[in-house]
């Protein structure tokens, strides 16, 4: 049992957690829910033992417990799986498992107990199908997920923390999961179960704490709840009017347009965009679909085909190329392939305008300070960024507040032709209804937008146009009325 | 409005610790160091502090693009053994001579460019060769002799100064360094450098030419320290082949103590020219005070980890 008595964190006068009191208690599973910068990352920073507390005590088993240092977190019994797996691919399921806290015989590690511990620790789970001399290495997600559950049980928790466990797993793998984690309930185990995916945790969770602003805004039984009341004390408001209101504002005039052009996996397709029109790529993962804007906008090469934006034939060697055409890229991932999280919020908002050469920034060919700041100001305005500055560094803001500078230092640069790619992974419903507004917002304004995403609500909610990939290939083109089951359909083609 | 003007105090602070540090030292050795505060010892100090100085320069662009350049030291002293080599057997004009040396400066840091940014070996391994392969070449070419009897003018142009207290050659450590601060800090070449180091993936997807610039950046850090070799060959009056050994090692330090950070995307040129100082001054007050060249080292090592130590801390305090 767990828990934790007003527990306060404050960042820079902003209180990350404000007097924060739940139980977890044995044996059972605790959902712990809300939006993205509500608090549970910031909790469960403070269980690790990376953030130490403001105020407030944590009881674990009725001993007040201090959790200064990882070390201190797994003395105290709490084990982590965290969301991004930790392994060492190039050590066998064995060496990990055991990692850190190698069997030792004399100086030398015993080899045939980490066997035993480990294939004690899979048993354990009721997994058989793992061999533990096997390397990590080339096994699937959901195999290593397994080895970083056993790890973290091979140290007797009693608390076990899952956070985002399924973002990555396939239905099949997550079911897998599920069984593993009602065994460890079976066993006595406390697990707190952290997830976006609101009907796994209807299906998981015993009890549910709803945090929203820091603060517990919901803490009782799971039965009964549905998805619409969750939604209801995550928000605080109603979760209505989720997508903006439709008008068409397709132009006759093409923005941009792939003629048998493919390379890699991508198969060679034609594929036009108007200005003023919003086409979804529809598909499964491995699809093609960031394939294929890799290709665009010449992070990779295109093996055949032709590219024209505005009527014209043109070659796109790199991003810089595209950019100087008008193109611009939010990629998937932000973290490492979108933001310079180290760096200001208007440093990052002003990287690709000075490199097309904007004059907002730009005085007497030197980088314009004023001008950037004026600039910045206006985009944080007008996306509505939660920040206190636009010198604030990126690092210190919320997934959500990060993506909407990935977007809108692209839509600074004066890009025509945006191409949106998953862009409402892993943030908030606010954030989300705020990226929706911002895709239809672009249309209104004449710019030609792509939107690869792996969710068809969304696809349908913002685009007037959505084409299925399938292995490489366009396997479907259809309005924006059609229903999902088509969608879904075209997807395995 | 009250936030901003905060934050904007605290960053000033925080570039103004360092400075705070060199003054304190500067006092400190005024008082117990004998003849630390004359015009002559002064005048030796801006003089020894020039060429690692200019190093730190260009080494500033190199880890605010979170590379390194280990190669720096050693073209120095090619950069000086070869312009004394043209001047004394080839009878090369001085001037001449002096640019030719800077162009072989010009050529290591264009191997370094093209081994980083275009092969995209480590740079810590790359410059670590070309390190090696330079200082045989500079060795090799005067066999290991230090060559003398230059002509007069390069002793009158080192003995050149403004109000008798400021050095020529530490005047042209300031020209390069006030150009390379507009450069690093107005400019767009200076955002990109700042972008690269901070995250190079996401530079390269917001159009940024990362190969073009890191080949500028490294070629730049050879220039530079073929100037600085130039200047040591008027501060020494003489060819020396190891002129620059382990200066690099000081560069990199003044860089990391004024601020610089090896993760990349930090940095900058007033900050290291203060690191440098306050690398320079340390060993000059301690060599005054009569504390031998062993301990020096000790304490110079000591202060630089200090001096990160510190900044890490101030690091996490602001997460």
């Amino acid at each position: 049992m767990i828990e934790f008595k007003h527990i306060t964190k404050t960042f820079f006068s902003n209180k990350a957690l404000d007097d924060v009191s739940f139980k977890a208690y044995s044996g059972e599973i605790l959902a712990l829910l809300g939006q993205n910068g509500a608090g549970k990352s910031t909790l469960m920073k403070i269980l690790s033992g990376v953030y130490k507390k403001d105020e407030g005590q944590i009881f674990i088993e009725g001993r007040e417990a201090e959790l200064g240092s990882a070390e201190e977190s797994r003395k105290n019994g709490i084990g982590i799986v965290f969301q991004e797996l930790s392994n060492v691919p190039h050590l066998t399921v064995a060496e990990n498992i055991v990692l850190a806290n190698e069997p030792l015989k004399g100086a030398f590690v015993d080899k045939k107990k980490q066997l035993e511990v480990a294939a004690e620790m899979l048993a354990r789970m009721g997994i058989d199908d793992i061999a533990p001399d096997r390397k990590l290495l080339g096994m699937s997600v959901s195999q290593q997920q397994i080895c970083e559950i056993a790890k973290c049980i091979s140290q007797n928790p009693q608390i076990v923390i899952f956070d985002e466990p399924t973002t990555s797993l396939t239905t099949k793998e997550k079911e897998k999961l599920f069984e593993i984690m009602r065994k460890m309930k079976q066993d006595g185990l406390t697990i707190i179960f952290i997830t976006h995916y609101l009907e796994d945790a209807i299906m998981m969770a015993d009890r549910c704490v709803v945090m929203k602003d820091g603060k517990v805004a919901f803490h009782g039984m799971m039965e009964g709840l549905t998805e619409n009341q969750l939604v209801g004390f995550m928000i605080g408001e109603k979760a209505s009017d989720f997508y903006p209101a439709y008008q068409n504002y397709t132009t006759e005039e093409t923005a941009l347009e792939l003629k048998g052009f493919g390379g890699g996996v991508v198969s060679p397709l034609d594929l036009t965009v108007r200005y003023g029109e919003v086409v979804g790529l529809s598909g499964l993962i491995g699809a093609g679909r960031t394939e294929l804007a890799h290709l665009i906008i010449g992070e990779d090469k295109a093996k055949c085909g032709h590219i024209f934006v505005n009527g014209k034939e043109v070659y796109i060697r790199n991003e810089n190329d595209a950019l100087r055409h008008g193109i611009g890229y939010i990629n998937e991932d932000r973290r490492t392939g979108g933001l310079n999280l180290t760096m200001s919020l208007q440093f990052n908002l002003s990287i690709p305008s000075l490199v097309a050469g904007r004059k907002e920034v730009i005085k007497k060919g030197m980088a314009d300070d004023r001008g950037i700041s004026r600039m910045a100001e206006e985009m944080i305005g007008k996306l509505g960024v939660k920040c206190s500055s636009p010198k604030q560094k990126l690092m210190n803001l919320s997934g959500g507040n990060q993506q909407k500078i990935s977007i809108g230092k692209w839509i600074a640069s004066g890009a025509r032709i945006l191409i949106f790619d998953e862009p409402t992974k892993g943030i908030d419903v606010l954030a989300k209804a705020k990226v929706y507004e911002v895709i239809r917002e672009l249309a209104k304004q004449g710019c030609a937008v792509l939107v690869i995403s792996s969710y068809n609500p969304e696809l349908k909610g913002v685009c007037d146009r959505i084409e299925v990939m399938a292995k490489g290939r366009i396997t479907g083109s259809y309005g924006r009325e059609t229903i999902e089951e088509e969608l879904m359909l075209a997807q395995q083609r | 409005m009250g936030t901003k003007k905060k934050e904007a105090f605290k960053e000033r602070l925080n570039s103004l610790t360092v400075l705070l540090v060199l003054v304190l030292m500067l006092l400190v050795f005024s008082v117990i160091a004998k003849g630390f505060f004359s015009t002559r010892n002064l005048y030796y100090l801006l003089q020894q502090v020039s060429v690692v100085g200019l190093l730190a320069v260009g080494q500033t662009f190199v880890i605010v693009s979170k590379g390194i350049d280990l190669s720096v030291g050693t073209t120095v002293g090619l950069s000086c053994i070869m312009s004394a080599i043209l001047i004394t057997q080839y009878h090369v004009p001085v001037l001449l001579a002096i640019t030719l040396a800077i162009l072989l400066g010009a050529f290591v840091g264009a191997i370094n460019g093209i081994l980083v940014a275009i092969l995209g070996i480590p740079a810590f391994i790359a410059t670590l060769g070309t390190m090696y392969v330079f200082e045989a070449v500079a060795l090799l070419s005067c066999g290991g002799n230090n060559i003398y009897s230059l002509p007069a003018s390069i002793k009158a142009f080192s003995n050149l100064n403004l109000l008798g207290i400021i050095p020529s050659i530490t005047i042209i450590t300031l020209i390069f360094a006030v150009v390379a601060h507009v450069l690093l800090s107005k400019t767009r070449f200076g955002r990109y450098t700042y972008a690269i180091g901070s995250n190079e993936e996401a530079a390269r997807f917001s159009g940024i030419k990362v190969k073009t610039k890191l080949f500028m950046i490294y070629l730049m850090s050879g220039i530079l320290s073929g100037i600085a070799g130039a200047l040591m060959l008027c501060r020494l009056n003489c060819g020396v082949a190891l002129a620059g050994e382990g200066y690099e090692m000081n560069a990199i330090a003044a860089v990391v103590i004024g601020g610089g950070s090896l993760f990349g995307g930090e940095g900058s040129i007033p900050g290291a020219l203060v690191g440098a100082l306050i690398m320079t001054v340390l060993s000059n007050g301690l060599q005054l005070m009569g504390v031998s060249t062993y301990w020096q080292k000790l304490l110079i090592g000591i202060v630089l980890v200090c001096a990160v130590f510190i900044d890490n801390v101030r690091r996490r305090k602001e997460m």
